[in-house]
């Protein structure tokens, strides 16, 4: 598998299959942001691992040729995050992205565009957020046939607030998309969270659907777990983690049990 | 020897009294149905035995083991050995039978519990419920079927040994074919153990396999009239209002005999 390594501003790809190029710009002066280009050109899987003290600038894109199937795997664990990521997928591509963020501060913006027909992309983030996090997504269906599946979940703690900004965009005559989205933010601190979920389509020949959750754990399923005899805070766990991992990932399992044990 | 008492219960939920003057007692061995029309209160008891905190229980006791239980939390109630099979159990994303099974067992077991024991009971269990296996490895209750549902608590049942049981409309969704094995692995439990039952139910059919001891009637929070299978029979044939009409017939002659 490809390992990009993001540490203190140092940008490493290991373990290189020669499926993916990885190429580095110099920052722009202004803003301070790095920028990196990563091109696709044959299936592959790709693992991405963020750890930097510092706050980090990045912008991201990514290519996909036609007929390429990847996977980005990509684990957080910055403080301060400011990143934007841009994802090309041209005919028959398909990209899996799972994303897991543990940072404390985040604005972030990604740009889908499925320039071919039949691109589909299954995007799925999970974020626990200890301050004010702000993602955006837009998808551009570009083309016909495109499949959009978008995940969004987080958890707040501690001063954490999120905000999932979504827009899924077809025009006229893009016939035949797929789009779906779905985001759910469970608030253990009660503070001010937003998703916005918004469909921007002028095409009639679409499938579409979406739903949005602001909720904290539901009664219903810690009775159901309490009935069985596991008390409130191995419920609260279990919840938790059939949230954020239910595939029982081992790095997330690590991440999540900082949290609740 | 288990004993599950109603005492006098009276509970509301946001302010509207749902139960009232409610007795039961319930002991080992012994299977008892409650059943009446809809909206009488029979779900809101089963939520109360088992601790629901949206249920507020004005005067009344609750004792389990001679323990009072009415402050007692959900999960002790469980760790003491009652169980409620739930109408609609909820689904929970993420959360894998397996996982939820294994904590919950090893949640009661401790140390005693032994991760091999586990997985061969519930291979077993799995089979003899004729549930298919791959259901232990998705979240839990999530896009199960009616019968799949009631057949996973049946599961939840057996492994985790309850000795106060309660089932809620267990009959519910189920095919004839389901009903037969819930019915029958219910049935298989009780004889096996030292539990005792305390079924709600709308229908007869599900008393073809769970024969009960005691059948009660219950209406506007409270049962009205007890007696033996027979009762269904009555009722099936005569609903309910025959019955609440020869109660109220009752009432009256017992007043006109007290006046005079």
């Amino acid at each position: 598998m490809n390992k990009i390594i993001v540490e203190e501003e140092n940008i490493k790809l290991l373990d290189s299959d020669d499926l993916i190029t990885l190429t580095l710009s110099d920052k722009l002066d202004i803003f301070d942001v790095s920028k990196v280009k990563i091109d696709v050109i044959g299936s592959t899987s790709i693992e991405i691992t963020y750890k930097n003290t510092n706050e980090l600038k990045l912008d991201i894109s990514c290519f996909l040729y036609p007929n390429v199937e990847a996977s980005i795997y990509e684990i957080n664990e910055s403080n301060n995050l400011k990143i934007k990521y841009t994802y090309n997928l041209l005919e028959n591509s398909k990209l899996i992205i799972n994303k897991f963020y543990d940072v404390f501060n985040v604005k972030e913006l990604d740009v889908i565009n499925l320039n071919g027909k039949n691109a589909s992309i299954i995007y799925n983030n999970k974020v626990i957020a200890k301050e004010a996090q702000k993602y955006n997504l837009i998808i551009y269906h570009n083309c016909p046939s495109s499949i959009s599946r978008i995940s969004n979940k987080g958890i707040t703690i501690l001063d954490g607030s999120i905000d999932f900004n979504v827009t899924s965009i077809v025009e006229n005559n893009i016939k035949e998309c797929i789009l779906n989205q779905y985001n759910k933010i469970i608030n253990l601190n009660n503070k001010k969270c937003s998703i916005s979920p918004n469909l921007l389509i002028e095409e009639q020949d679409v499938i579409a659907d979406h739903s949005a959750l602001i909720t904290s754990f539901d009664e219903n399923e810690l009775f159901y777990l309490k009935s069985r005899g596991i008390d409130e805070a191995t419920a609260t766990n279990l919840l938790i983690h059939g949230f954020l991992n239910e595939k029982s990932d081992e790095k997330i399992t690590n991440i999540i049990n900082k949290y609740w044990r | 020897m288990h004993k599950l008492i109603i005492k006098n219960l009276k509970a509301s939920i946001e302010n509207k009294v749902i139960l009232n003057d409610f007795n039961i007692e319930i002991n080992s061995g012994e299977i008892h149905a409650i059943m009446g029309p809809n909206g009488t209160g029979k779900s809101t008891l089963s939520k109360i035995i088992m601790g629901d905190p949206n249920y507020k229980i004005l005067s009344g006791e609750i004792y389990f083991d001679d323990k009072l239980i009415n402050d007692l939390s959900i999960e002790k109630r469980a760790q003491m050995g009652l169980f409620l099979g739930m109408q609609m159990p909820p689904e929970i994303e993420g959360v894998t039978n397996a996982d939820f099974l294994r904590t919950a067992l090893h949640t009661k077991e401790g140390k005693a519990f032994k991760l091999m024991n586990f997985i061969n009971e519930l291979d077993k269990t799995c089979e003899e419920l004729s549930i298919n296996k791959n259901m232990i490895h998705r979240s839990v209750n999530q896009g199960f079927s009616g019968g799949e549902r009631k057949k996973n608590e049946i599961l939840q049942l057996k492994l985790l040994k309850p000795n106060m049981i309660i089932l809620d409309e267990i009959d519910s969704g189920l095919d004839v074919d389901s009903l037969k094995i819930v019915g029958e692995n219910v049935i298989d439990y009780f004889k096996n153990s030292d539990a005792g039952i305390l079924l709600i139910t709308h229908y007869q059919r599900l008393l073809d396999y769970i024969k009960p001891d005691y059948i009660h009637i219950m209406m506007d929070g409270k049962i009205i009239k007890s007696g033996d299978a027979t009762l269904v029979s009555i009722l099936e044939e005569k609903g309910y209002d025959f019955i609440k009409n020869e109660l109220s017939d009752f009432n009256d002659m017992k007043e006109v005999s007290t006046n005079e």
